[in-house]
Parts: C-alpha cells; structure tokens; sequence
C-alpha cells in the first residue's frame, strides 16, 4: 500500500518510520530538506523535501498511486489544503490533522468528504482524552484499548509491598493462577524486557498487562495499587490540551487552572463554567502552593514547555499529589522521566501516530499503540487464512524472542494464550514486540486475504 | 534479555552473509558456462567444476554458519567495509577458472583477468581471446554482467528484508550521487533498475543475432557493450562486424552510459524526464560535439567522410560511456582525437549508470561552484547555490565532490607513477592508469602513445596497482578508503 506523508517535523516522521516498519510504501513531503536527509538514511523510505500544499511535489511524491495521504503539518488549513489537492489529483483517501475540534463532528463530515477530506484527527483532543481515561481509572499509567474494548493494555508501576515484587512468572502464575490476565512486558532502568519464565520482578518495575475490564480490580488486588478517589484537579497551561481537558473535567471534578496568558484566560472564562481560573506562571511554586496544589489529587502539566512539566509534576509529588501527569514532547525525555517518579506521560506525537495507526488497517495489522517510554509497539493482528500461525500451537509457531502474543479473542470471547493454544483464521492476536522482530511477525499472521480500510466511527473520539 | 546494545565494531555475522549469499550468486552465474564446457567438450570442465566446487563450499560456509539473518542493521562503516570487500573476495572467486589448467594463468594474471571483468574495465593479459576454450571466454564476459551494475546492487535486490541497510549499501557503492529513488522501498527501485539493465541485454542480444552475427560473437558482445566491460570475443570481433550492428552497438554502449533511473522513465514512455535531466542533457551535448570533433578531424586528414563519421560516434560512444569496445587498433591518429578521447577518458559517464569515469553530473558540480566562486570575487556579498535539476546542492554535497576529485586525481597520478617506475613512458602511464580507475580499459589511445603496449607484459607491481585503480574508480573510491582507514577501525 503507498502512503503519503506531509507533515513538518517529528509527528510525520514518527509516523513514517513506525509504517514503513509494517511493509508500507511510504514517501515523506517536508519542507525541512536537512531532517530529510536523516529520516532517509535511518528508514528504507522516499523522502521529498518541498510544500505539500504544491501540486508539482505531490505528482512527484506520486499522488496518483497514492492509498493513504495523511496530512500531519502543525497548521490545520495548510493540511486541508493538501488533502483537498491530494485527493483531486488522485489519492483514494485523505486524512487531516486539525486542532480545531468544531471540525470533527458528524455533521460537516459529507461537507468535507466532497472537499476530498476524508477523515480528520486533532490529537490535542486526542491527548485530553487520554487525561480524562487516566484520572478515570487512575491506577494504571497508561491504557489502551484492543479488540474493541475486549482486551485492554494497563501499564503498572510495581511499588514497595506489591505482592508481585520478589516473585518470578513462574511463581506468578501459579499463586494467582485465577488471575487471568498476562504481563507482556516489563521496564526496568529504562530497559524494556520480556519475561520469561524465571524473570523476577523488582520493585520499581513498569509492568505491561494485558486482560480484560472486569479483571481491574483482580490486577489492582494482586499488583497492591489502590484507587485513589480523583475529587480535584490542577491544569497547568491553557492551551488546547489543556482546554480540552478542562472542558470534560469540570463537571465532575473541581478544576484549578493556570495559565500564564491574560488573553487566554479571559477567553478560557467564557467557556469554562465552573472553573477556577489564575493568571500565572506554572514555574511559580509559590502561587501553586498558595493555589492548593498540596490539596490536590491531581495534578496535570501540559504547558509548551516539557521541561516546565516535568518539574512541576516532581514537585507536586513531593507536595503529596497522588496523581501526575505531564505533557513530554521530547521522545528522549520520556522514559528518564518515568524514572524519576511522574505517573504519566502524555506525548501527542506518539498518541497521534497510534491513532492514525487505525485508518491503516491491513488484514493483518489492526491497531496498534507506540508505547511512550519504550521503544515496544503493541500491535493486534487478525490471523490470516491459511497463514503460518495457523498451523501449529503458540508453543511450536517461531515467535522471535523479542515479542510475545499477550491476548487472543475468538469470535468476542477472550483467550489468555498458553503453549498449546491453537490459533484460527480470524483471531485476533495482540502482540508485544520490539520494532526490529516486527516485519517477522507480521508474516507469521499474513493470510492470502486482501488488505481493506477501516472506518472509523466517531465516537472513539 | 539485554537491549542496551553491546559493543560491537562490527556486524561481522551480516557482513559474512552478504559475501556468501554473493559467492552463491557466482556459482549459479557459473552454471552456464559449466553447461556449456559439459557440451562443447571444450577441456575446461574440470576448471569449471573446482571453482564451482570452491563457490558453493565458501558461500555455503559464509552463508549458513557465520550468517545471521536476524540482526539485520548495517552501520554505515559496516556498509563500506562490506562494499570493498565484497569487490575484493568476488573476483578473487572468479580467478579461480583462469588459474587452472587448461589455460593456467599466473595467479596474478587470473586475479587481474577477473577483477577487470568484474569492474566492466576489460583491460585483459590474454592476447587473442579467440583461444580461449568456449567456456571461459563466456564467464569472462558473464563477469562483466555481474558486475556492470554492481555487485550491492545484486543483494539489495535479493535480499529484501536488509532494512536500513540496503540503503547504505546502495549509497556506498554509488558514493550518494544518485538521485531520488524510483520507488518508496529500495530492494523495490533496485529490482526496477535490474529490470532496465535485462531489457538492454537482451534487446541488443536479439538485435546483433538478427543483424546475423553468430550466437556466440551476439552473446558477448551484449553482455559487453550494455555493462560497458571492454572485453571482445574475439580480435577481429568488430573489425569484421557490419555496419547495422556496429550502429546497434553503439546505441546500446551509449545508452549504458546513462542513468538507470533515467532509462526506465524512458521505458515507461516519460520521454520528457530525460530531456528535462541537466545531467542527460549535458551528457548528449558533450558526446555530440565530441563525435563533430574526431570527424572533423578524422575527415581533413584524409579519412573517407562516411567512415569517418561512424568512426567517430562509435569511437566517442565507446569512449565516453567508459565501455571501451575497441574498433580498430591500427589507426593513425590526428592529434585531436586523441585530446578528445584523454578528456573524455577523464570525463567518464552520467552518474547511476553502468560506466565509470569522475561522472558528468560531478564535473558539472564542480564547474557550477566555480563560476559561483568566481562571480563571489567580484560581488563579495553575493548569496549563491549550486544547483542541478532545479534542485540546490547542500554545501556538503559539493565538498563531497571536490573530495571525491581530488582523491581521483591522486589515485590517476599514483597509478601513473607507479606504471612510469615499471619502465611505460609519462604519457601512456597516465593514460593507462586514467583508462582503468574509469574502468574504460582497452582504447585505441594507449596503442596509438605506445604501440608495443600489453598488460601481460607489466610487472606484477603494476598489475597489483591496476587492478587497486579498477575497484577503486568501480567503487567511487570512499569505500575502498574506509576499508584501509585506521579512523574506520578504532572504537568509539
């Protein structure tokens, strides 16, 4: 399949590189012919340094043959713009970013479908989103959803008296053998790991699991994480993150909000109702002492600064916050601040890229999620027909060492997979690998099947 | 399980997989002329079975045990290291049918035979090749095809799942001159490419049978012309040929001198890509004028027009496409000529193609950046860049080139001393040196400077450095160095 790229920095980039990872012809249009040159070197892929909003580069970028054209630029009439070209000069569908989310709703979706904009995505609301499921089930650091809503991906921190510290999986598995859920994956000093059966875990750990809902509270009894009741709230920064978030927060939770900008916050006041507004600085640690943050349960940095974030989550910690979570969009900063004690991180380009992941659904590749943190991907595939996993039990398939199947659901019944579970045509697999096995995995579920498009429906926003 | 990568210097299990899955294409290339000594009973069977032997054993043994499939990332000074060995151990394979009996060359001989091929030089130690039994005469020009558009290109193309790899290996052989890749994925533009270079073989191959040449003369001729090798079937070979297939040859060498990538736009009828492309352009303008030239001279000292015309295209054809297919080597020159064919020696072919030579786009580079310079001595503040296809070249990409230059010309002069210290004279010592690191080899030039003139006579000092200057001009130089630079072999 060809898809096109436009973009102008990292969010494109990451896209491009995670897709050509997945057997994708991927060519890039950037205006940035110096990062070009890197992003060619680093990734088997086409580069074209040029305006995506010009017809001449997007002929040469082959617009005509193209499958997929995602426009991820920062400005949202810019990738509208170069979708509408796109797909009058022939790409069979168009995918925007945009940060106005007035945009996204139902109703002027057959308006922008007769532009030639298929789909749009904002991952500012996206990213909010992600706050408002994290403060919702606040004891894992991360989630995400596979299979629709089936089978579910929590990431836990092992802290001190978790009964699982000191145990190894082996162990695990045979006190909790009622525990139906399975860890795919741990990190460890940065270093992300596959347990096998005589790994010991260690306080510390972040641990990936995989299982059901209604095995939460099992996991949450087992790990020793207790819920901790999320009454009220700080925001740091008032931008589109943190907008979003406030706007779906503020009915249940008692909101602080701080932002630096006059301006803004006189806007912020006319839509946010029942919310408390402070002009100032997020660096000041005196006005978030005087604003209440030791009195918060959460607590969430998502000013343009990344750095600003992350201090003032460490320091709200200190303050006894029980809940942080910080915007990080430097990729290199993500896993040293993990490290250091902040909850969760949000990074847009990684929760954009996982999101866009789902237009491009193969028959065998479904969704998928960029782990932040690790350089792992959890990636659910539909078993092929007649493909190579269909002839022999998990025990005896080739799987690389460096990825583990974490969950299966047959026909919207989970499975927790073993040695001697048997995969059909249509299972779905969900699969924790490291980039560099992926290409090896995909053939293992690659049937003769056709590759098709999925649709997505709106309100997974 | 251990993800902080361990420090290695080098991808040696990748590096030894690629050499072994090369050695096995050579045992297969080896097939025909096998089949073909097994029919003609020609003597050279059992030469033929050794060396067959020799490939499937080592390439087995690199492929199967050392290989390592897996780990599949390349590091660019792996790639290089990769890329001059390769160049190094492949025609050291193929020798091994020339050292044996029947025909029982000098190893040094074999080496120097082989390594010409494979660099599509066709400077040869044989005299007459008419001698030579069937069998071997096919696996030198077959060689030659190997070789033609590289040896890199061969794995890129077969072994799809290199990664990252791939890419450098391309830019290590084609020293990142080439321009944008036909297709997203690289194993895919490669195969296009491979495509291209099929198409001409045979088309030619089909062309001179229907011309009426034997089946054998047609054979080595294609595979000779379309990789610009220079090796002949026979002494009389062209002498002898006729007039549609000599103009069929021509064509096809001077077609081989362009671009790839260019040629297969022309095959899928974008015939305007290749008048918009500066390089294709110039290329046409200099191979145009310089056929006026050797005419022009050609007819005032007495030659009869019309074949002084064909000798011309086909002399400059053969000349600037580095193929060095020799028509005749008895000529008595006018001096314009040969100042044409030294320039055009120096000149080389367009960039991404099968020939050798500094490349018209570089000169082209080059000659850009100066007028800029020199138009900056009388504005001081003038902002400038140097452009091709409409494209800006970064200041780092010109450097690149005025490296690559002055790296040529020192290996061109290194070459010529060396050959003056064996006894040529300055003037063939040069030219010859100059003939081979363009992988040219064989042109009237050197037989009109010093008629006496045979490689088989050197010393084995000047065939060693010979044959240094073949892989050195195949590989464009940068890798050969790196594989010889104590900066490439220290830890980091």
């Amino acid at each position: 399949m060809n898809i096109i790229i436009a973009g102008d920095g990292e969010v494109g980039f990451h896209l491009a590189k995670q897709l050509t990872e997945l057997s994708f012809n991927i060519t890039v249009v950037d205006p940035h012919s110096e990062l070009l040159k890197k992003l060619e070197s680093e990734s088997d892929l086409l580069t074209i340094a040029g305006e995506a909003t010009s017809p001449r580069i997007l002929e040469e970028a082959n617009v005509r043959e193209c499958d997929l054209f995602l426009a991820v630029l920062h400005d949202e009439s810019v990738n509208l713009m170069a979708c509408c070209l796109a797909r009058k000069l022939g790409a069979k569908k168009t995918v925007a970013r945009v940060s106005n989310a007035e945009l996204l709703g139902d109703r002027h979706r057959s308006m922008f479908r007769e532009l030639g904009v298929d789909e749009m995505v904002c991952p500012e609301r996206i990213a909010a989103k992600e706050i408002t499921n994290l403060l919702n089930n606040n004891v894992a650091t991360e989630t995400f959803d596979f299979t629709g809503g089936l089978l579910t991906m929590y990431l836990l921190r092992l802290d001190r008296g978790s009964a699982v510290v000191g145990l190894s999986v082996k162990d695990l598995s045979q006190t909790y053998h009622s525990l139906r859920a399975h860890i795919v994956a741990t990190v460890r000093n940065g270093e992300t790991i596959i347990p096998h059966a005589d790994f010991v875990f260690r306080e510390g750990d972040l641990a990936y699991i995989i299982s059901e809902r209604q095995q939460l509270d099992e996991i949450k009894k087992v790990v020793g994480k207790e819920t901790v009741k999320v009454k009220n709230a700080m925001i740091a920064g008032g931008g589109r993150i943190g907008r979003y978030a406030a706007l779906t927060l503020k009915d249940r939770l008692s909101i602080t909000l701080i932002e630096e900008d006059r301006r803004r916050c006189s806007e912020l006041s006319e839509i946010l109702g029942n919310t408390l507004i402070i002009n100032g600085d997020a660096t000041d640690i005196d006005l978030l002492k005087e604003e209440g943050l030791a009195n918060q349960d959460a607590f969430i940095a998502v000013t343009n600064s990344s750095e600003t974030n992350v201090l003032t989550c460490l320091h709200a910690k200190q303050l006894g916050v029980k809940k942080t979570i910080a915007l990080v969009e430097n990729t290199g900063f993500i896993s040293l601040s993990q490290d250091i004690g902040i909850d969760t991180i949000i990074n847009k380009k990684l929760i954009t890229a996982s999101y866009i992941a789902r237009f491009i659904v193969t028959a065998e590749a479904v969704s998928s999620k960029w782990l932040s943190g690790t350089n792992a991907e959890l990636i659910e595939f539909v078993v092929g027909k007649r493909s190579a996993a269909t002839r022999k039990p998990i025990g005896e398939l080739k799987v690389p060492h460096d990825a583990t199947i974490g969950g299966i659901v047959r026909d919207d019944k989970v499975l927790l997979p073993s040695r001697d579970t048997q995969l059909a045509a249509g299972d779905r697999v969900v699969v924790f690998m490291l980039p560099k096995v992926m290409a090896q995995v995909a053939r293992l579920f690659k049937g003769n099947d056709i590759p098709f498009f999925s649709h997505l429906d709106s309100d997974s926003l | 399980m251990n993800h902080s990568k361990s420090y290695r210097l080098a991808n040696y299990r990748l590096m030894a997989f690629i050499c072994g899955a090369l050695l096995l294409v050579l045992a297969a290339a080896m097939l025909l002329p096998l089949v073909v000594s097994l029919i003609v009973d020609d003597g050279a069977l059992p030469a033929l079975l050794i060396s067959e032997a020799v490939n499937i054993v080592l390439g087995c043994l690199l492929y199967f045990l050392a290989g390592h499939r897996h780990d599949n990332e390349l590091l660019g000074r792996e790639s290089f290291w990769t890329t001059a060995f390769a160049w190094i151990l492949v025609p050291l394979a193929g020798a091994v049918p020339f050292m044996l009996p029947p025909l029982s060359l000098s190893p040094a001989d074999a080496i120097f035979e082989s390594v010409s091929g494979f660099t599509t030089t066709g400077s040869s130690v044989i005299p007459s090749p008419e001698s030579l039994p069937l069998s071997l005469l096919l696996w030198r020009h077959i060689s030659q095809w190997l070789g033609g558009l590289g040896l890199m290109l061969i794995i890129v193309a077969l072994h799809r799942n290199l990664r990252v790899g791939s890419l450098r290996l391309y830019d290590a052989e084609f020293s990142g001159t080439v321009q944008r890749k036909l297709h997203p994925r690289i194993a895919t533009s490669v195969s296009y490419m491979w495509q291209v270079y099929l198409i001409l073989t045979v088309v030619l191959f089909a062309g001179l049978l229907a011309c009426g040449n034997g089946l054998r003369s047609s054979f080595c001729l294609a595979l000779s012309a379309v990789s610009t090798g220079g090796f002949l079937p026979s002494s009389d070979a062209l002498a002898s040929a006729n007039v549609p297939s000599l103009v069929l040859i021509g064509l096809f060498m001077w077609f081989s001198g362009v671009n790839v990538a260019l040629l297969h736009h022309l095959f899928h009828g974008r015939v305007s890509n290749l008048f918009r492309d500066d390089e294709f352009r110039t290329y046409s303008a200099v191979s145009l004028f310089a056929a006026l030239a050797c005419f022009l001279a050609l007819s005032f000292s007495g030659g009869n027009s019309w074949h002084s015309l064909g000798y011309g295209l086909f002399h400059v054809s053969s000349t600037i496409s580095t193929c060095g297919l020799v028509l005749d080597n008895s000529v008595d020159w006018p001096p314009l000529v040969g100042v044409v064919t030294f320039l055009l020696i120096i000149l080389g072919a367009s960039s991404g193609s099968t020939g050798g030579g500094i490349k018209v786009k570089r000169i082209m580079i080059l000659r850009r950046y100066v007028n800029n310079y020199i138009s900056r001595m009388l504005h001081p503040n003038v902002v400038f860049s140097v452009r091709l296809n409409g494209v800006s070249l970064s200041g780092d990409y010109v450097a690149k080139v005025f490296a690559f230059l002055f790296l040529y010309v020192l290996f061109v002069v290194a070459g010529g001393v060396v050959l003056a210290l064996c006894g040529c004279d300055i003037p063939t010592a040069l030219t010859v040196a100059a003939a081979n690191i363009a992988n040219l080899g064989p042109t009237p030039l050197i037989n009109s400077l010093s008629p006496l003139f045979s490689y088989a006579a050197l010393p084995l000092a000047a065939k060693v450095s010979l044959m240094v200057l073949m892989i050195a001009g195949r590989i464009e130089i940068f890798a050969l160095l790196a594989l010889f630079s104590p900066a490439y072999w220290h830890k980091r």
